[in-house]
């Protein structure tokens, strides 16, 4: 599969793709210009950076994560917290949004060992409402209003003007350049290796066992760590963070990019995050038929993909593929090469 | 006479693995089949193959003249065939009551079930006393009755049986294959799968030896 | 004292929404997102009752009860009969069921409104005290209904045919097929059966609460719980484990503060999960889990 954008020796076929996408993401704003379409920009990119770090959970690591939402804005009440009550500089912000959303990662991946995977996404699920229905009632933290005024990058003189905006995406944009890395080296790297092999070989894996387990907290946990320091940088953004950062729509459609993507790619998380971010932004005016645009979108790729649009390539060749072996020697397949037998194993 | 089971040149296996290679069979109205073969030969296979119960297979499977290939495993125990598998293939949270009921599941045996399961209880009585009994507790031969007593629930036409022997006491192995071979087939058919040769030796009209997957001549 | 009453009560409603999401996992293995907005829908297909045909209890429960039965199908026929077999059916499933929700709540949304809609009030008796507590009429017909309802659904789960299926998919879905069992129609059934049991919970909360477009988020959460709690497929554990969240959830209302409610849930889940990762059931009945 295509990976990211570190070239092993020979140009990869995704060359083309990132590098009009870094073309595009260091321009569009600059050329389109205007406070409102470049914080929209600065927003898609907070969600790219969420969602790399999300596929690398879901997708390398394999573990049925929703916490997503809850690790972000934990770390983002944080770092908001010291902030306006303490007077922390953005460095700092940063630097504890990073740690707060890793020792996060820490609590969250202790239960991850012990439950099945279908509890221990029910767990995470509960997690942003939980987190969201504390800061609503407690007032150290702002209540349902939320704490404003925390610290930011941007100059304080140019806070609110449009060079201000640019300096926020720029800031953003970065960060996603960081979550790229990150993925390519972790997804790409050994622990990514030894994780895809444990799912497709379970002997492999069970004679592995411990190192398995290692892993995939490692990636957790480092992942959580990234979410944590876009949770703070989120904070500098907007200056400040409210109840709202918890919300299920935005899960649901941070959720909804990643299925359209596909869950193992960074291309597939770009064109997901892109296509959906459009539709939920551009069309503001069209109210909640914004997002049940999306739904549909989510749920035809869901019923039509195996593999998300990312995928789709290759469940093309799939299909080629097993129409040529079927006509060659009339093969009956009574249902797609996973009977009964199989798909309960 | 024409056959009221028949393979033609069935083929079937797991992913990419092939196990059973080009079995020709024609099975006679009540006719008892033993099928004979050592582990991993292919016998489990073939008659699950029936059902459709592999990844994929290529051949025909016919049944009173018509072709099962298109159905589910459902279908093709809906329209007769009844599979009891190796193992203990019971329900283990159920009751035995509702295990044997089970077996009676399709719509023409459930009104009957109640005579049906009197006559099982003759075959095993000692399931009588156990009827309330979570299935899950009970020792090994007595799943194995439940197993074989759910399969015999049935109002099926062709039946096949998957080594009933298996990891039983001679003595008890021996009831489960006097049970399975003591069954009224009328015009249908049954395949008994076994191991050991003697088990059903001299009471079955034909034996059929699987090597390799292959029906060895 | 009235924090049985409110236990019986809660534990009843939970009850409810549970079963249906721990019969869909056990039985056809997928978990079932769109619960919730199953859920919310009935409550409006009541509310649209009330508002046009009658007001009338029976009416207005039944309504709900179809409507659920209906949304629930729906849920079936949309996403789990097409992914059925399919390559990674498990997560797509899943997908497609959280894609549901999302379309339905604000679809619901962008029908209805935001503004939340009253239901009429169905139970007409009276208050009546048992020790220090007073019963209200909603609160008792809370409870006379759904242990009516739910009696009727276990009663038809050990006794009918249908309910033989069901507990046999749920055991092992090849032994299932083995004996007849159409996977597919049983499926339709179990969805039908747990939308109209989301829908009778939908109508008796809006007694007290209100019919919103979000208002199926929170008993699906704690309807997961429930069924997380009592081990996904067992009826007598998640009923258990109803009773168990709603005594949790009634101490700390009056104890804490209603805010500690899911903080409290959240430590009683891992406790549980803890000493037994499949929940109570296994105590109870082996099952698929």
């Amino acid at each position: 599969m295509p990976k990211g954008i570190f070239p092993e020796g020979i140009l990869p076929k995704g060359f083309g793709f990132w590098s009009l996408a870094f073309l595009v993401a260091l321009f569009m704003p600059l050329v389109v210009g205007g406070i409102g379409f470049i914080s929209d920009s600065a927003l898609l990119m907070v969600y790219l950076g969420i969602n790399l770090m999300w596929i690398l959970v879901l997708g390398t690591a394999g573990i049925y994560s929703f916490a997503t939402l809850a690790i972000v804005g934990a770390s983002g009440y944080a770092a908001a917290y010291l902030s306006v009550r303490h007077g922390l500089s953005w460095p700092l912000m940063l630097v504890i949004g990073l740690l707060v959303g890793a020792g996060l990662g820490v609590l969250i991946a202790v239960p991850a060992i012990r439950l099945r995977g279908i509890y221990f996404a029910l767990f995470t699920f509960g997690l942003a409402e939980l987190f969201r229905s504390y800061t609503t009632v407690t007032d150290a933290l702002g209540g349902a209003p939320g704490l404003y005024g925390a610290g930011t990058f941007v100059p304080a003189d140019k806070i609110g003007t449009e060079t201000g905006a640019l300096i926020g995406y720029y800031g953003a944009a970065l960060l996603v350049v960081a979550s790229l890395v990150v993925y390519r080296l972790v997804d790409g790297g050994r622990l990514g290796l030894l994780l895809r092999t444990a799912r497709e070989s379970e002997p492999f894996a069970k004679a592995l066992g411990v190192d398995v387990v290692r892993a995939r907290l490692t990636v957790f946990v480092v992942s959580s760590g990234m979410l944590g320091l876009i949770g703070a940088l989120q904070v500098c953004l907007y200056r400040g963070i409210s109840p709202s950062a918890f919300r299920f729509d935005t899960l649901l459609l941070l959720f909804a990019m990643i299925v359209v993507g596909g869950l193992a790619s960074a291309r597939g998380v770009v064109i997901g995050t892109v296509v959906l971010f459009f539709i939920s932004q551009h069309y503001l005016d069209a109210g909640p038929m914004r997002f049940v645009a999306a739904a549909v979108i989510m749920l035809a790729v869901t019923l039509l993909t195996t593999h998300g649009l990312a995928g789709v390539p290759a469940q093309i060749r799939a299909w080629r593929d097993r129409r040529a072996a079927s006509s060659a020697t009339s093969l009956s397949l009574d249902q797609p090469l996973h009977g009964l037998a199989k798909e309960r194993s | 006479m024409s056959a009221v089971l028949e393979l033609d040149g069935l083929c079937a296996g797991y992913g990419p693995m092939q196990v059973v290679h080009d079995v020709d069979l024609a099975v006679r109205p009540g006719e008892r089949i033993g099928l004979l073969g050592l582990n991993g030969h292919g016998k489990t296979t073939l008659m699950r193959s029936v059902l459709g119960l592999v990844d994929w297979r290529r051949g025909d499977v016919r049944l009173d003249g018509g072709s099962l290939m298109r159905a589910g495993p459902h279908q093709v125990a809906r329209r007769g065939v009844v599979l009891i598998p190796q193992g203990d293939a019971i329900f283990p949270g159920l009751s035995v009551r509702d295990n044997l009921d089970s077996g009676a599941y399709m719509s023409g045996s459930w009104r009957r079930r109640d005579e049906r399961r009197e006559r099982v209880l003759g075959i095993f009585p000692q399931l009588a006393d156990r009827l309330g009994q979570t299935a899950g507790t009970l020792s090994g031969g007595e799943r194995r009755m439940v197993a074989i007593g759910r399969g015999l629930m049935a109002d099926g036409s062709v039946y096949l049986v998957d080594e009933p022997s298996l990891g039983l006491a001679p003595g008890l192995a021996q009831r489960m294959i006097d049970a399975v071979l003591s069954l009224e087939l009328g015009a249908g058919a049954l395949i008994l799968a076994e191991q050991n040769r003697a088990l059903f030796e001299g009471r079955v009209d034909r034996v059929i030896r699987l090597h390799g997957g292959r029906v060895a001549t | 004292m009235t924090i049985v009453v409110t236990t019986i009560v809660l534990a009843s409603i939970y009850s409810l929404v549970a079963i249906g999401i721990s019969l869909t996992w056990a039985g056809l293995g997928f978990l079932n997102l769109a619960h919730g907005v199953i859920f919310a829908v009935a409550g409006y297909g009541a509310w649209l009752t009330a508002e046009h045909l009658s007001e009338g209890p029976v009416a207005v429960i039944l309504a709900g009860m179809l409507v659920g039965a209906l949304a629930g199908v729906f849920v079936c026929v949309v996403v789990f009969l097409p992914l059925d077999g399919r390559p990674n059916a498990e997560i797509r499933t899943l997908m497609g069921t959280l894609a549901l929700s999302f379309l339905g709540v604000n679809l619901l949304q962008e029908i209805f409104g935001p503004q939340p809609k009253a239901l009429p009030s169905i139970f007409e008796w009276g208050n009546f005290e048992i020790g220090n507590a007073v019963v209200t009429a909603d609160r008792s017909g809370a409870v006379v209904t759904a242990v009516a309802v739910l009696s009727l659904v276990v009663f038809a789960l050990l006794r009918s045919r249908v309910g033989l299926g069901v507990r046999v998919l749920t055991q092992d879905p090849e032994g299932a097929a083995l004996v007849g069992v159409n996977r597919r129609t049983t499926a339709l059934a179990i969805l039908a059966v747990s939308g109209a049991l989301a829908g009778l919970a939908s109508v008796l909360l809006a007694q007290v609460f209100y019919v919103s477009p979000e208002a199926g988020y929170t008993p699906l959460v704690k309807g997961l719980i429930v069924a997380m709690l009592g081990g996904l497929g067992s009826v007598p554990g998640t009923i258990a484990a109803a009773v168990l969240v709603a005594a949790c959830e009634a101490l700390t209302s009056t104890y804490l503060g209603g805010q500690y409610v899911l903080i409290t849930l959240f430590v009683l889940i891992a406790v549980v999960l803890l000493i037994r990762p499949r929940g109570l059931g296994g105590l109870l009945e082996t099952a698929r889990a």
